[in-house]
């Protein structure tokens, strides 16, 4: 009983982390339908910009969130205004493989610079355990879980309630519908963009603080970012919460019971049987914009 | 037939005696299988996106299928060469004939990163089991016996010949025809008649069987398997690079991108280890945005 209450406890922890990781992935997935497969790199991008703040110039890993997000979202609309808006017109797919050239491009141009070893980022006061009844509760992931329950909730209150996240889930939900209204979707685009490589960053940032990491984590990463959006449905941020804590949950009864090596085996069959059976998700409409 | 078609079997024909010709043979011979490899998956891969209109990035999956299953029965149960390559390609070709019809409700990307987790899923499988060699791989014995030093060199190249040919008649058989009428309008193909599942699982399973093919006759010519080599997303983005570069769609198209692709990236930065995988991706990004419809594409 101790031993599943522990399971269940580092799930939730996890989870959350993976809730908010995919966040960034499903609003460009909802809003401009790209898939984007470079989106775990970003992520790592993330984690390396937030060490080298920590290593180089001492500035404290959540500290350094804010500076994550603003390089993020300044690269999430480089990244628009050079590529995406030129290709959007193609054939979905073809984005599709524009954003696996550029997956490769950040990950062995990280490798290039950093090298394969893998780096972490020690934060002084984050670095024992302390015991709960009889839970063991490790407080680098108690922070990251608060940190992402933080910012997911306030990606949702934005979402939900200023104007340009109105605007963006008007987008979502009908092009020429939020056009008529006054509403410019090209700058929706370019901001959806650029929180969404904001949201990456930010998760690269946390991701740097609960484990190592090396420049190829990304594909993994892109992996459960996806799962977390098909699991849950693009919905909502609320059906985030519910793939990401449905990932957790499988990835830490997998690893316990079936062994580490399982793990990412079980996270693609089950991403596989979703897109069959189940595209929409196992709950959650759409598109953002459905209420 | 198309003058470009009839280069292509003069093509064909030279590259039959270069063995003879060229100095550095071992050199060149092993430059121009990989560049004859990639040309017969880029093939194998337009029958399925060129044609049908489906995208199956992750149709790799197929080449570790048959290249494993020549492997272990080579290696386990000593059955020859030829007819384990053969059945490695029929096991691919077959697996995707029954994974076909629910796979196939999927269009477009979606498609394209199914068929992708299904590849990274099967290196997660063959990695974990016994029978494959798990992590550790399968050793293979080396070639000898006639032909030594261009015995694969001609396996290629029958390979990307026949994979040619099946692409020569797609492009102008009524088969072909129920193919592109899938890819143009789904839907109003159905309405008119066409058994669409049966043909599109069809076109996918020539697609994989050539695939598996390759697969096979790869694993026997680099002697050495493993999981991550065989089921590599790096050669279904080259597959697709070289596709996308020379034209989708079309019959030439393929093999051009293919022979275009291999030989800059022998000739231009073979020696640049350290950055290749950068400049791989610069390649992509690039193709994408300069020539996104091929050097050779119409639509």
């Amino acid at each position: 009983m101790d031993l599943l209450l522990q399971l269940l406890l580092e799930a939730i922890l996890l989870g959350t982390f993976y809730a908010f990781l995919s966040l960034g992935f499903s609003l460009t997935w909802g809003v401009l339908n790209i898939l984007n497969l470079a989106y775990g790199s970003l992520v790592v991008l993330g984690s390396y910009l937030a060490y080298s703040l920590f290593n180089a110039v001492g500035v404290d890993p959540i500290v350094s969130l804010p500076i994550s997000f603003a390089v993020g979202f300044v690269l999430g609309l480089l990244l628009q205004v050079s590529f995406v808006n030129r290709v959007i017109k193609l054939e979905p797919f073809m984005v599709l493989i524009l954003t696996f050239g550029l997956d490769i491009l950040i990950s062995h141009t990280l490798n290039y610079f950093f090298k394969a070893d893998i780096r972490s980022i020690d934060v002084p006061y984050a670095e024992g355990s302390f015991i709960v009844g009889n839970l063991i509760v490790s407080e680098v992931k108690l922070l990251v879980f608060l940190l992402s329950l933080i910012l997911t909730a306030l990606l949702f209150l934005f979402l939900r309630f200023t104007w340009t996240g109105r605007a963006i889930r008007a987008v979502a939900l009908d092009v020429e519908g939020a056009r008529l209204v006054g509403i410019s979707p090209e700058r929706v685009f370019a901001l959806t963009m650029g929180i969404g490589t904001g949201v990456a960053f930010l998760s690269g940032n946390l991701y740097g603080i609960l484990q190592g990491f090396t420049p190829f984590d990304g594909g993994l990463l892109t992996v459960k970012a996806f799962l977390v959006s098909v699991l849950g449905g693009l919905g909502r941020v609320e059906s985030a919460l519910f793939g990401g804590l449905l990932l957790g949950t499988m990835e830490i009864f997998v690893s316990f019971y079936a062994g580490e090596s399982w793990k990412l085996f079980a996270s693609l069959v089950l991403m596989i049987l979703v897109l069959i059976f189940r595209p929409r998700g196992l709950m959650g409409g759409k598109y953002y914009g459905e209420a | 037939m198309a003058r470009l078609e009839k280069a292509v079997f003069i093509f064909f024909g030279v590259l039959a005696f270069l063995p003879l010709l060229l100095p550095e043979w071992p050199y060149w011979g092993r430059v121009l299988s990989s560049a004859l490899m990639l040309s017969s998956l880029a093939l194998a891969q337009n029958v399925l996106l060129g044609y049908t209109g489906y995208p199956a990035f992750g149709g790799i999956a197929f080449f570790g299928i048959g290249g494993y299953t020549t492997a272990i029965l080579m290696k386990s149960l000593s059955i020859p060469f030829l007819p384990s390559l053969l059945i490695g390609g029929l096991v691919a070709g077959l697996t995707a004939l029954i994974i076909a019809p629910p796979l196939m409700r999927l269009r477009s990307h979606y498609f394209a990163i199914t068929t992708l987790a299904l590849q990274l899923a099967l290196g997660e499988v063959v990695a974990n089991l016994e029978f494959t060699g798990g992590t550790d791989g399968i050793n293979l014995p080396i070639y000898r016996g006639p032909f030594e030093g261009s015995f694969f060199y001609f396996l290629f190249l029958l390979l990307a010949l026949i994979s040619f040919l099946i692409n020569l008649w797609v492009d102008r058989s009524v088969f072909g025809y129920a193919l592109k009428a899938i890819r143009e309008d789904e839907v109003a193909a159905e309405s008119v008649g066409v058994n669409t599942v049966l043909f599109k699982s069809l076109s996918f399973g020539i697609s994989s069987f050539l695939t598996g093919l390759a697969g096979g006759v790869y694993a026997y010519w680099i002697t050495y398997i493993d999981p991550t080599s065989m089921f590599d997303p790096l050669l279904s983005v080259k597959t697709f690079v070289a596709l996308l570069l020379g034209g989708v769609g079309t019959t030439v198209g393929p093999l051009l991108g293919a022979f275009l692709l291999e030989m800059v990236s022998e000739i231009v930065w073979s020696g640049l280890t350290e950055v290749h995988g950068i400049i791989l991706g610069l390649l992509i990004v690039l193709g994408i945005l300069l020539v996104p419809r091929g050097i050779l594409g119409v639509r």
